[in-house]
């Protein structure tokens, strides 16, 4: 009879014993899947951070032959955070030319791009310079980055008329648009 | 304490099934059972919303100046543990997918960080975590991430934030984390 109550007993303590294991969960493992996607960008804004400048340029008359020069220099900053880098294009809207100036005086306004900071190539046409009617109406590459990061290049406008081009205003906008790689 | 009361109520089940034997006129007019129940240590972990496992998708927002990305992610999660001595949870990396562009320098962007949160038992982040640690830099061994020094329920929030320059590029940047809670 004694055996049989011990039984009986250690039944009992086999019964309980589960119960203090299930207090706790037994998830002793857990995962966290990170996923962060950085979508491709390019901002171009000109060196003091605007995003519209006015290039007006100064001229220069020879008191002798009265040719005409000039020029002028805005500073503009890629960037981008492509690891392909950011291309550049320009375009041109139509030109105005009045107060007696003929069309030959847009052949002698030229527009140069050079690099001046980070990892930009101006493009051929437009780093030996080109004349402000041979610039496309509907765009065309003047500068490419090469990777992610800030790019400086220069824009500059030049004017070498000679006096049979007369005088008069020669107004366009010039566009330039960026685009990530 | 719930381990406590289920011992005290062993025993006084176990005097119960004694002095009804002795009312059975059993021969046996004093029985000595010892009992002893010991209680192991365990802890448990899960996410804040009861699951094993858990996405944590963070969508950046990118400056229109500087193109620097920002944002972050966190999930809370649940450690409970009996022990008198508290719980460790450990946190292993697994490996870094770069997609669509993305360079180590993206992913070295990118922060993990851990902070008590809502239980009723104090979770340590450990110092650097605290801090918090570039992803690149979590160990894929395992290391400490927090710790408490109680027994009851404690939580922590796992965070993961981006602060990336433009010239840390773009892409996708994926990774896993394993968290393992150990009773001390």
């Amino acid at each position: 009879m004694l055996t049989s109550g011990y039984r009986h007993l250690i039944m009992l303590a086999l019964v309980m014993m589960p119960m203090p294991l299930a207090w706790a969960s037994p998830n002793t493992v857990v995962q966290a899947r990170v996923n962060v996607t950085v979508p491709k960008n390019a901002a171009l804004v000109s060196s003091s951070g605007a995003s519209v400048e006015n290039a007006a340029i100064p001229i220069s008359i020879d008191n002798a032959t009265l040719e005409a020069t000039g020029q002028k220099n805005t500073r503009w900053n890629v960037t981008t955070n492509s690891s392909s880098g950011a291309r550049v294009t320009i375009e041109r809207t139509s030109v105005s030319v009045s107060k007696g100036a003929s069309d030959a005086i847009l052949n002698d306004i030229h527009v140069r791009c050079s690099a001046s900071g980070g990892s930009v190539t101006p493009i051929s046409k437009f780093s030996s310079g080109s004349s402000l009617n041979n610039i496309a109406l509907n765009g065309e590459g003047l500068c490419s980055m090469a990777k992610a990061g800030t790019g400086t290049f220069d824009v500059t406008l030049s004017v070498r008329a000679p006096a049979t081009d007369g005088n008069g205003n020669v107004n366009a906008t010039l566009t330039m648009v960026v685009a990530a790689l | 304490m719930i381990a406590n009361f289920r011992l005290i109520r062993l025993s006084l089940m176990t005097a119960l099934i004694a002095a009804t034997f002795q009312r059975a006129g059993i021969c046996a007019t004093s029985v000595t059972d010892p009992v002893s129940v010991t209680v192991p240590k365990v802890a448990s972990i899960l996410s804040s919303n009861g699951n094993v496992s858990e996405n944590l998708a963070i969508t950046p927002t990118v400056s229109s100046s500087t193109l620097a990305s920002t944002g972050s992610a966190s999930q809370a999660w649940d450690m409970r543990t009996n022990s008198t001595s508290g719980a460790t949870v450990t946190i292993q990396r697994g490996s870094v997918t770069l997609t669509g562009g993305a360079v180590a320098a993206l992913a070295n962007s990118l922060s993990v960080s851990c902070s008590n949160g809502a239980g009723t038992v104090t979770c340590t982040p450990s110092a650097k975590y605290s801090a918090g640690a570039s992803l690149t830099t979590v160990s894929t061994i395992g290391e400490t991430f927090c710790s408490t020094g109680l027994p009851g329920d404690g939580q922590f929030n796992l965070i993961v934030a981006l602060n990336a320059a433009a010239s840390a590029g773009s892409g996708t940047v994926a990774t896993t984390f394993t968290m393992i809670v150990a009773a001390l």
